[in-house]
């Protein structure tokens, strides 16, 4: 078994799906990680913001966005797969580099709180 | 009489800034927080200069990153919109 990595997740689908298919398509999602021996560890979705740009004539998105354990593999697969959705308009897979725990050591270690970090973008 | 030559003004070296993420103690810069990285980019959205934002060689380049990521999900413009 290739070891696991921690990634992070975030797609972002149209606009138009309602509240019951993005909790759908989070699920999708996370069944094709766990079905390749990964782990989703947290999950989260933003909701609906503006976009900054269009993206394919579309000016809203509703963003979704997870934490995962997984393989190199497994991304591969998750990558192809959301290739097939015509609901998502743009996905991004990165290696999480934990700034959150980071930060807040960092903070720690300075003797000061650590400045106003939340997990999910501001509005 | 020769025309007195112009003196070339010397550049002072002037106070260097700090950096913004150094004073805040921030480990790593993150693309999610993008109300945070618009201030690190002009009124063009593009990447400002560290001699404009004092920011270090270290985070200057965590910042490109993070700027160019938060990009691609929308959150910030590659170029803004009356610029277009």
């Amino acid at each position: 078994m290739p070891k696991l990595s921690k990634y992070e997740f975030t797609w972002i689908l149209d606009a138009l799906v309602d509240d019951q298919a993005v909790v759908q398509s989070y699920e999708k999602y996370a069944k094709v990680i766990r079905d390749q021996g990964g782990e989703v560890t947290m999950h989260e979705i933003w909701g609906r913001k503006k976009l900054a740009y269009e993206i394919t004539h579309k000016t809203e998105g509703t963003y979704v966005f997870l934490r995962m354990r997984a393989t190199p593999a497994i991304v591969a697969e998750l990558n192809r797969v959301l290739r097939f959705d015509e609901q998502v308009l743009r996905t991004l897979v990165v290696l999480d580099e934990e700034w959150e725990a980071r930060n807040l050591e960092a903070a720690k270690r300075a003797g000061t709180r650590s400045p106003e970090h939340t997990a999910t973008p501001g509005v | 009489m020769p025309a007195p030559t112009k003196k070339k003004k010397e550049k002072k070296p002037g106070r260097k800034k700090p950096c913004k993420f150094c004073m805040d103690h921030v480990e790593a810069i993150d693309y999610k927080d993008h109300n945070r990285l618009r201030k690190f980019v002009t009124d063009r959205g593009k990447i400002a200069a560290r001699r404009i934002t004092g920011t270090c060689a270290r985070h200057q380049r965590q910042l490109a990153i993070a700027i160019k990521r938060s990009r691609h999900l929308a959150l910030l413009p590659f170029v803004r919109e009356h610029y277009r």
